[in-house]
């Protein structure tokens, strides 16, 4: 069946029984909607109107029923209700809620119902109030379970808009921070806000993606999943071209880099653009650690993003083609570990990387016991078997775990998916052209990342094309006192991050 | 301009480092060890002096029409016919060396590392991911190149040390041993390949954003790029003695068998093959674009990438056609190649600077 629409433009009429008769059908077999009549002072009909678990109900009694009721009885001892200005006069003087506004139309009554307002009608006026006493359950504010870390705060975004917002805002306690509130999702009407530091973030590229957000007219956005999907430059790319984070520290030290987030209710994670690829090597946590210990971490995960993608394929490369490369005693214990496989290398490799790919989205899925018991089950019991067995050969199975292992080492997912994805078609090239195979295939994902943009900003900057003084935040973490300057592609206009004279020095000896 | 992709002088200069590295770094040694024996190394320096004069006749020339590539203002300063004769003639040798170098590559590949596989599969791979870099224009290539270098540098750098080990310092003895001469004949070859062919960035001229620093950063991808050259010249003769190199057909790629430390790094020349290919898929990538970019100039064409797929089935068949060995490209690099490609290089270009001059043509930007 067709959902009818209410007619447009369609005003409140006043009159309470036609009003409410319009209001009922629009909202029939919904049995969440509450329809509360009640009376004001003696003669007045009236009526509350609400989404029952949406609202605050110790609210709607303090602020709104009591007030009401006794306004009424006030005025029905003095001289009967006046009806003229009888909104503004409630909204100002009677209702103790904190925001009440009005409203002359059905449509607008409609969707103050549905966001969780509390809409007041009164027989005889022709304005409705919508009084905010949202409440419902919501999770508390958590760790993140997707970005752990040792050291920094433990707050996570949840999946209420104005939980996150506040999150922020606690952070960046400036009128700098905008927040920019939209709607997008023709049934979701799911609230999404953009938000950036003025004065630092690029305006054009603001601008943009305020653009690129009023081009979406969808059914509902259920997750960042959609948004990101729907705005991003290179919808053909395998790489992740926006970031996305349920850290708040994280979204404002990206505001602080100039660039902008974009929250939406009803999910934890939110986007960061534009992005770099190196960007999404990065941890939160790298600018809480000590500056050393950070670099050295990074350095690792930058070995392992090689390894993650490299290591199968080199192995199948030296193997199939280039034996004379490994050192002799090496080759000897592969040959003899090998004897008993009856595949080729790039076979093996394909099994069991495939396998591993299995084992993992298996664990995912599952409930974490059993999930457990999966992992346990297929990595050691299945692994054992299959080297004793004689169809894969121990160092495959070496291999592989490594891989396995650096793969999660990427901090950002859809980044180490994209990876662990790129490293198959490496291994075919391994299997087919060797070394030569792989070179041709790195080069090949260079060249496709380079050609990538993510909102105007070159995906592989600062290194290519290289901004020298960006490189202090790439391979290396400098200290904080000296990271004076923002990084130049998404802060051109305020560069300036501090002292630049902020370097600690003991004091002098004597005096 | 067809490709609105803008890079910067910088970019550039690493573009043409990379492009003198190229091929040049696998094939240099053998002739220059075959003409000058052990002052191989001296014909890169002065094959590098040639290398700035081309430098400076084209950045000369190109400064006088900063927003139109050599195809476009050949035919301002040579007339409508003749000018399009000459800019088809520069279509023509990007993409004749284009071949070549590919030609080059695929042996190499096929004869020291893929001895099983066909050379086609070889050279037409490595085009199809030529082709791709091409389509993302000149800023991608820049982009590519600034990302590589740095890296494959230090493990030149690194596999030069670790060859110190093995450097025998009589092999260099004597010096200028049979006289000058020898050098002389030495560095016209090394001048056409690689320096010479520098040319094929006057192409390239209106796609950098900051124009009048061009040359400088040119002379400094010439001088470094004939440094690496001539180490790499000199350690080949320092490891294998002159009359070995001469011998050999990529011997800079043979040195590389000499490291052997620890027992576990050995036989690493299939590493140092990456590299080489590694530069040597820029090489074929600038005169792939050159070539590309200056037909579809030729014709007027409003997009370049439309004539991408096409010259690259070409490049690939002519190829084929005009590479057919080792020893013939040896023979035909050496004697044949420098007095083919000195029009291009020098003469033409010269002869429009001056007529350009007397004429006095160009200077003012366009739309002045």
């Amino acid at each position: 069946m067709e959902y009818r629409t209410p007619p447009n433009n369609e005003l409140v009429s006043g009159e309470i029984a036609l009003d409410l008769g319009m209001l009922r059908t629009t909202f029939e077999r919904s049995s969440d909607v509450v329809f509360r009549e009640f009376q004001l002072g003696d003669t007045q009909a009236a009526v509350m109107i609400f989404l029952d678990g949406m609202v605050d109900p110790l609210i709607v009694d303090s602020d709104i029923m009591q007030p009401l009721l006794k306004y009424g009885e006030q005025m029905q001892q003095k001289s009967g209700v006046s009806l003229t200005g009888l909104e503004s006069l409630l909204k100002n003087q009677v209702i103790t809620a904190s925001q009440v506004n009005t409203g002359g139309q059905i449509q607008d009554v409609i969707d103050h119902i549905l966001v969780g307002d509390t809409v007041l009608l009164i027989d005889g006026v022709n304005k409705a109030l919508f009084i905010s006493a949202r409440g419902w359950g919501k999770r508390a504010v958590e760790e993140p379970a997707t970005e752990a870390v040792i050291r920094g705060p433990r707050e996570g975004f949840t999946e209420d808009l104005l939980t996150n917002i506040t999150l922020i805002r606690r952070r960046l306690r400036t009128p700098q921070l905008k927040i920019e509130g939209m709607q997008l999702g023709r049934l979701s009407k799911t609230d999404v806000a953009i938000t950036y530091l003025e004065g630092i973030a690029d305006e054009a590229v603001i601008e943009e993606v305020r653009k690129r957000m009023n081009r979406i007219d969808i059914d509902a956005i259920l997750e960042s999943g959609y948004v990101e999907e729907l705005i991003e430059d290179s919808p053909f790319s395998i790489f992740p071209q926006i970031n996305y984070t349920e850290r708040p520290d994280r979204i404002v030290g990206n505001l602080l880099e100039g660039k902008v987030g974009i929250l939406i209710d009803n999910t934890p994670f939110a986007l960061i653009l534009p992005v770099t690829f190196f960007e999404m090597m990065q941890a939160s946590e790298d600018y809480y650690q000590r500056y050393i210990v950070s670099t050295l971490i990074r350095l690792l995960r930058y070995m392992f993003l090689v390894i993650a993608l490299l290591l199968p394929s080199l192995y199948i490369a030296l193997l199939t083609f280039h034996q004379e490369m490994l050192p002799t005693s090496l080759l000897l214990s592969a040959a003899a570990s090998r004897e008993a496989v009856p595949f080729p290398a790039i076979v093996e490799a394909l099994l069991m990387e495939i396998s591993f790919e299995a084992l993992r989205e298996a664990g995912v899925r599952l409930p974490r016991p059993v999930g457990q018991a999966v992992s346990i089950v297929g990595a050691l019991v299945i692994g054992e078997a299959a080297v004793s067995a004689g169809i894969v050969s121990a160092p495959m199975v070496i291999i592989v775990s490594i891989t396995g292992i650096a793969s999660f080492i990427v901090p950002s997912y859809s980044q180490a998916i994209t990876i662990r994805l790129l490293r198959f078609p490496m291994m075919i090239m391994a299997g087919t052209l060797g070394l030569y195979g792989v070179l041709l295939g790195v080069l090949f994902i260079l060249i496709h990342m380079s050609r990538l943009r993510s909102f105007g900003v070159p995906y592989l900057s600062p290194l290519a094309p290289l901004h020298a003084s960006d490189l202090k935040d790439v391979l290396i973490r400098v200290p904080w006192w000296g990271m004076v300057r923002r990084s130049t592609e998404t802060a051109k206009n305020n560069p300036r991050r501090m002292k630049g004279t902020l370097r600690p020095r003991p004091p002098k000896r004597g005096g | 301009m067809l490709d609105r992709g803008k890079i910067n002088a910088r970019q550039a200069g690493f573009l043409m480092f990379t492009f003198l590295l190229g091929s040049a770094s696998v094939i240099v040694p053998s002739s220059a060890a075959s003409f000058a024996k052990q002052d191989g190394w001296l014909t890169i320096i002065f094959a590098a002096l040639i290398g700035i004069a081309v430098v400076l006749i084209f950045t000369n020339l190109g400064l006088l029409f900063p927003e139109q590539s050599i195809i476009q203002y050949s035919e301002i300063i040579l007339g409508k016919w003749i000018g399009k004769i000459v800019g088809f003639l520069y279509v023509l040798y990007p993409f004749y060396s284009g071949a070549l170098v590919i030609g080059i590559f695929r042996d190499y590949v096929t004869v020291t590392a893929l001895p099983g596989t066909p050379a086609i599969i070889v050279s037409g791979s490595m085009l199809a991911v030529v082709a791709y870099a091409i389509r993302g224009g000149i800023e991608t290539l820049g982009r590519v190149n600034e990302l590589i270098l740095p890296f494959r540098q230090l493990i030149v750098l690194l596999i030069i040390v670790l060859l110190i080990t093995d450097f025998k310092w009589n092999h260099l003895l004597p010096i200028l041993g049979d006289g000058i001469v020898p050098v002389m004949k030495g560095s016209i070859s090394a001048a056409s390949i690689p320096f010479g062919e520098t040319i094929v960035f006057a192409m390239l001229l209106p796609n950098i954003s900051n124009i009048r620093k061009v040359r400088r950063s040119y002379i400094f991808a010439v001088l470094l790029g004939g440094l690496m050259l001539t180490m790499s010249v000199l350690s080949a003769i320092l490891v294998l003695g002159p009359s070995v190199v001469a011998r050999l057909n990529y011997p800079a790629h043979e040195i590389i068998k000499y490291i052997e430390k620890m027992g576990f790094l050995t036989d690493m020349d299939t590493l140092g093959m990456t590299l080489w290919i590694s530069s040597g898929f820029m090489k074929i990538a600038i005169f792939y674009y050159c070539a590309a970019v200056g037909l579809a100039q030729w014709c007027r064409l409003s997009d370049y990438r439309s004539v991408v797929i096409p010259i690259g089935v070409l490049i690939f068949i002519f190829s084929i056609a005009a590479y057919g060995n080792l020893i013939e490209d040896a023979v035909f690099l050496g004697t044949i190649w420098p007095f083919f490609s000195f029009p291009f290089v020098i003469l033409l270009p010269l002869l429009m600077l001056i007529i350009a001059k007397i004429r006095r043509l160009g200077g003012k930007r366009a739309g002045e």
